[in-house]
């Protein structure tokens, strides 16, 4: 029997439009208890402990079909009941995880909308103010950015984001992301090694403020950029 | 009370107790795992969505500075379009993922977008741009 566990976090609340996100874990129920707790045992602070229900979890499984209670001598009812305990034990942390991961789904959601959304924004409006320029006439370009060096740099910008896809932008945040956390926790101390270091995304958005900072023509919609 | 009762209610105060305490467990990994899977769904949508909105108010910024500059470049209808969708864009609350209001904003901004880029005949979108396919329908 195959069972089939499906989050659902919405993003906005019409659950059957676009926005509606959802995620899916398929796992094979009665599939080896290791496979489907595995990587909430490795999450887990208390996997160290014997007595964890994850453990328990696991020991049901690995005893699924094992034969060795024949082979003990005396105890195979003491065994028994361990074996029942553990299925119950099972049973309801199979239960728990779904209903804990339901819980905080929509929660964690929020938190990474929140933490990704400016950088993307950036990027966004690097791609629409050099996008939307290249596509204008010569000469309403040149009365907007008015020397050919502006003009070449906006121009190389917009090749430079141009080639970036979505995709590769993500990763390219991600890997940021991790960095700049691992960074935190290996340097309370801000060190100046590492000052300089600034992301790739960043950097798009900062050149294209230098290059627009000393262009009136432009400048004066880049206030009503901010958000 | 006869004694088969009591062993019989105490076997199955066991059994909950039992899935009771698995439960427990289980819930409590399960607000972790669950908070990061969504997390990592926010991560990648959170950053989609802005990457577009900041990409209309880019286009926006500059079809404004050009409409300065040369008030005659644009028709009249095109920049009726470019300052619906700057009020659309202003409308959209870019910080309240769960707002119901989110999803029909972004359709009205892509069909005004699509339109005014008919009208000028120019191409804008870019690589991760939504296309009119992906709009239908968005699987993660």
């Amino acid at each position: 029997m195959r069972k089939v566990k499906v989050l659902t976090i919405k993003y906005g609340t019409k659950l059957s439009k676009n926005w509606t996100v959802t995620v899916q874990f398929c796992k094979m129920e009665g599939h080896i208890a290791a496979d489907l707790y595995g990587e909430a045992l490795q999450q887990s602070s208390i996997q160290s402990c014997p007595t964890s229900a994850a453990d328990y979890a696991l020991n049901d499984a690995q005893d699924n079909g094992s034969d060795d209670w024949c082979n003990e001598d005396g105890d195979s009812c003491e065994w028994e009941s361990e074996r029942i305990r553990n299925q119950f034990v099972t049973v309801g942390y199979r239960e728990g995880l779904m209903a804990g991961q339901e819980a905080s789904a929509q929660d964690g959601f929020n938190i990474g909308f929140k933490q990704s959304v400016s950088a993307g924004y950036n990027l966004g409006i690097v791609r629409g103010v050099t996008g939307a320029l290249n596509c204008l006439p010569d000469d309403l370009k040149e009365r907007l950015a008015e020397t050919a060096q502006k003009r070449n740099k906006l121009k190389q910008l917009h090749k430079s984001v141009h080639s970036l896809s979505t995709s590769d932008a993500l990763k390219l945040f991600h890997k940021e992301q991790t960095r700049t956390s691992s960074v935190h926790k290996e340097n309370p101390k801000p060190d100046c090694t590492q000052i300089s270091d600034e992301g790739v995304l960043e950097n798009y958005y900062k050149e294209l403020q230098s290059i627009i900072k000393d262009t009136p023509a432009i400048e004066a919609c880049l206030d009503m950029m901010k958000q | 009370m006869d004694s088969n009762g009591d062993m019989f209610d105490s076997a199955v105060n066991l059994e909950q107790t039992h899935y009771k305490e698995g439960h427990e467990e289980g819930y409590a990994n399960g607000l972790v795992s669950g908070k990061e899977e969504g997390r990592q769904v926010g991560l990648k949508t959170g950053f989609e969505v802005g990457e577009e909105l900041g990409f209309y108010r880019g286009c926006i910024g500059i079809w404004n500075s050009a409409i300065r500059v040369d008030p005659n470049h644009f028709s009249v209808r095109v920049q009726k379009s470019i300052s619906q969708m700057n009020e659309l864009l202003k409308k959209y609350p870019i910080s309240e993922p769960e707002n119901e209001s989110v999803s029909d904003i972004m359709d009205s901004l892509r069909l005004k977008f699509r339109a005014i880029c008919a009208t000028l005949n120019v191409k804008l979108e870019y690589n991760g741009y939504p296309k009119a396919s992906d709009v239908e329908n968005i699987e993660f």
